[in-house]
């Protein structure tokens, strides 16, 4: 379907639940279809359309994409640009589906990993103008990854697979790490595939190879790469060995991304490191990073690479990514940064290289929270209950005296406390303890923690 | 805080990190040069791949009126359309040279798509040496030449237009360009113009027959140009993609599998196209 099934500005297309769509104008356009801006029931709705012919197995799309809008999104549906509704069959000979615009102030993720967008001139013959794009802070890119991953999270606990996981497939809120996935009308029941392979970079070694087709595992290693190109900006194969090829003919993709993938970083095997020069940003920036982060990746791209059940599950990364968030420590005197560019000092104790700063420990579980003011424990730590949103406790100054800071009771619950001279308190909602070596907190539920020392 | 009296049912326990030490996790710094958030964030540019389209453009004397003035016309129309062609992972980059009694490299080197938006409108003028234009592509295509970025490159996009027979010593040229690896895993187009291109040598160049297309009309030209330089592009700057098959591939299955595809897109929108038009402007009549 070329030319002669396009739409164009005021051409109006019939939706299956009734009333009809009015084309506005073209949003973009893709290998798979156009994106058009239309309006339907006084609302503002994107239109994908498909150019038929490219869509492998067209009959069984269409039913797929219609349960899924049957179905709805998965749970945590706002961070989803679900397909809403459907075209009716008959007026065109191909169709398209409805979704939410993505508001403004959001941007996708290939513009963040390559750090700007190419702008067409508004005069031809003048030069394409370069827009740059970048998070606005440590906070905003950890919780872009948070949300990638939790709304994935949702589709797999859904039972479905995204299958072409790729940068071009979220919006980023550059400021808040607010996220929005869309094209999703790859999603199908795990183990179900309409055609769709993947995106080039993103797509498991087995898919390359050509003996596997896109599932929840599948995923698992899209979602590895997605994060870390978030946060490496640079892609996990590519180093020495791959560069060494030169020219990346389909033979030596085979080779690089299918059959003898090699992890930039694998501590075991050092053919493919990145080189100074073409890889500068995984070079500095891998070393920068919690050891903790460095082996959830190290894992996926060694172990995971051929073995599809050894890939890290959305929980466990949530877990790392929101120990992650809490390793960025804003300090008193105004620097912020990782716990790894403060000094480490016995028990667990950071200084500021600024100021000099002492910022403790809280052990709590398997997660060691650096107590600066301002940071942030969630429920999913203080309770037993597998909630990453709602915060239960916060570090503050002290109203009635400057310079003391302690834990402050958010959550519903009264905490139990024994400072360092073996007195027990109740701490209840509202109320908080002292930063103070030694003291050790019951949660409740069985939790306990301490301030180490 | 009230004092809490059951100390029996607490619970304080916690594993026993006192005897852990943080590990290699600390990043030691240079004075002068800390690391600050800003570092995380305001990184370089990632190594993308590049990739460059050639255009070998015929600018001999039968080439001048209608003829090269609807490729100047397409080509200034044409580079816009490339602008962010090759998406986050490629960069792509246009090479152009001209060729009629000799050959001129009108891009001293390759230059990014994005900053290569003014075309310099060719004139026509001489005779047709194909034969040398094939030498100096396959000296550019060369490491030490044209194909000196230090990233990753795909094989090139190579585009050659002309509306006649070469008046030098081709076949040579073609042998010179054919022993070229460049060349060899490049996705190779040429479009014959009006009545009497020499087809028989552009399929030779090509090395397959539906990549040699003819256009007989300046509406086709145009129509074909774009096509096959934004559709090439479009394959030649990404990687493979997954086919229906069932079983491991191996190097044969995918040699040539962007050709292939090239082809299958070429057909598809070929057909639509419908060949010439009735009302298209010939080339060849009005003289």
């Amino acid at each position: 379907m070329g030319a002669s099934c396009e739409l164009k500005t005021g051409d109006r297309v019939r939706i299956k639940d009734g009333g009809e769509a009015v084309v506005r104008k073209e949003l973009g356009r893709g290998g798979q279809g156009i994106v058009y801006l239309v309006d339907y029931q006084g609302k503002p709705y994107a239109l994908k359309w498909y150019f038929y012919d490219k869509l492998p197995h067209p009959a069984d799309f269409r039913k797929n994409l219609e349960n899924n809008i049957d179905d709805g999104a998965p749970e945590n549906d706002h961070h989803f640009l679900w397909p809403k509704y459907i075209t009716a069959t008959g007026q065109y000979p191909t169709f398209g589906y409805l979704m939410d615009v993505a508001p403004s102030g959001y941007v996708d993720m290939d513009t963040i990993y390559i750090g700007f967008k190419w702008k067409k001139p508004a005069v031809k013959g003048q030069n394409a103008i370069k827009e740059t794009y970048k998070f606005e802070s440590l906070d905003a890119q950890v919780t872009a990854a948070i949300n990638i991953v939790k709304a994935f999270r949702s589709l797999h606990l859904a039972g479905k697979s995204y299958q072409d996981l790729n940068g071009g497939g979220f919006f980023i809120n550059t400021k808040t790490g607010e996220v929005l996935v869309c094209d999703c009308d790859n999603v199908a029941p795990d183990g179900e595939n309409f055609g769709i392979g993947g995106f080039p970079g993103y797509m498991a070694p087995e898919i390359v190879r050509g003996v596997a087709k896109p599932d929840v595992l599948t995923d698992r290693y899209s979602l590895a790469v997605v994060l870390f190109r978030l946060f490496m900006r640079s892609d996990p194969l590519e180093g020495k060995n791959v560069l060494k090829s030169v020219v990346l003919t389909e033979g030596k993709e085979l080779l690089h991304y299918g059959k003898s993938p090699i992890f930039i970083f694998d501590p075991n095997n050092d053919a493919n490191r990145p080189v100074k020069g073409v890889h500068d940003n995984a070079i500095k920036l891998w070393n920068l990073y919690p050891s903790y982060i460095r082996e959830a990746f190290t894992r996926s791209f060694t172990e995971g690479l051929m073995s599809p059940n050894k890939r890290i599950i959305e929980k466990r990364w949530q877990e790392l990514l929101i120990r992650l968030r809490s390793d960025i420590i804003h300090c008193s005197c105004g620097k912020v940064t990782y716990s790894t560019l403060f000094n480490h000092e016995p028990h667990f104790v950071c200084r500021c290289r600024n100021c000099g700063s002492k910022i403790y420990t809280l052990q709590i579980k398997d997660l060691l929270a650096p107590l600066y003011p301002g940071l942030k424990l969630y429920r999913c730590y203080t309770e037993n209950e597998d909630d990453f949103d709602t915060i239960t406790g916060e570090v503050i100054e002290n109203r009635n005296r400057k310079g003391m800071y302690g834990i402050k009771n958010l959550s519903k619950k009264v905490w139990k406390a024994k400072f360092p001279d073996n007195s027990i308190r109740d701490v209840a909602p509202g109320g908080g303890v002292p930063i103070w070596i030694g003291l050790q907190i019951d949660f409740g539920d069985g939790i306990g923690a301490r301030i180490l020392s | 805080m009230a004092e809490s009296k059951n100390e029996m049912d607490l619970n304080f326990d916690t594993a026993d990190f006192d005897d852990l030490d943080w590990g290699d996790d600390e990043v030691k710094e240079v004075q002068g040069q800390e690391i600050e958030e800003e570092d995380f964030l305001d990184t370089m540019e990632p190594s993308r791949k590049s990739m460059t389209i050639f255009f070998l453009i015929d600018t001999s004397g039968s080439m001048s009126g209608t003829k090269i003035g609807t490729v100047n016309g397409t080509m200034e129309e044409l580079l816009p359309e490339l602008i962010g062609i090759g998406g986050a992972e490629t960069d792509i980059s246009i090479a152009v040279m001209k060729f009629d009694s000799k050959c001129e490299w009108i891009t001293t080197s390759p230059v990014r798509v994005e900053e290569y938006q003014q075309w310099p409108r060719l004139s026509a003028g001489g005779t047709t040496v194909m034969g040398e234009a094939f030498k100096q592509l396959s000296a550019k295509l060369s490491r030490s030449a044209f194909m000196n970025k230090p990233s990753l490159s795909y094989a090139p996009v190579i585009f050659v237009m002309t509306d006649g027979s070469p008046t030098d010593d081709w076949k040579t040229g073609l042998n010179t360009l054919k022993k070229n690896n460049w060349y060899k895993y490049g996705l190779k187009i040429a479009v014959g113009i009006g009545s009497a291109p020499n087809m028989s040598v552009l399929r030779e160049f090509t090395g397959c027959e539906e990549l040699a297309v003819q256009a007989h009309g300046a509406e086709e030209l145009k129509n074909l140009i774009t096509l096959l330089a934004v559709t090439s592009s479009q394959i030649g700057s990404k990687s493979m993609s997954l086919t229906d098959e069932g079983s491991e591939k191996t190097e044969e299955d995918v040699f040539k599998d962007k050709e292939r595809r090239l082809v299958e897109e070429v057909k598809k929108a070929t057909d639509i196209m419908g060949g010439a038009d009735s009302s298209d402007v010939s080339f060849d009549e009005g003289w």
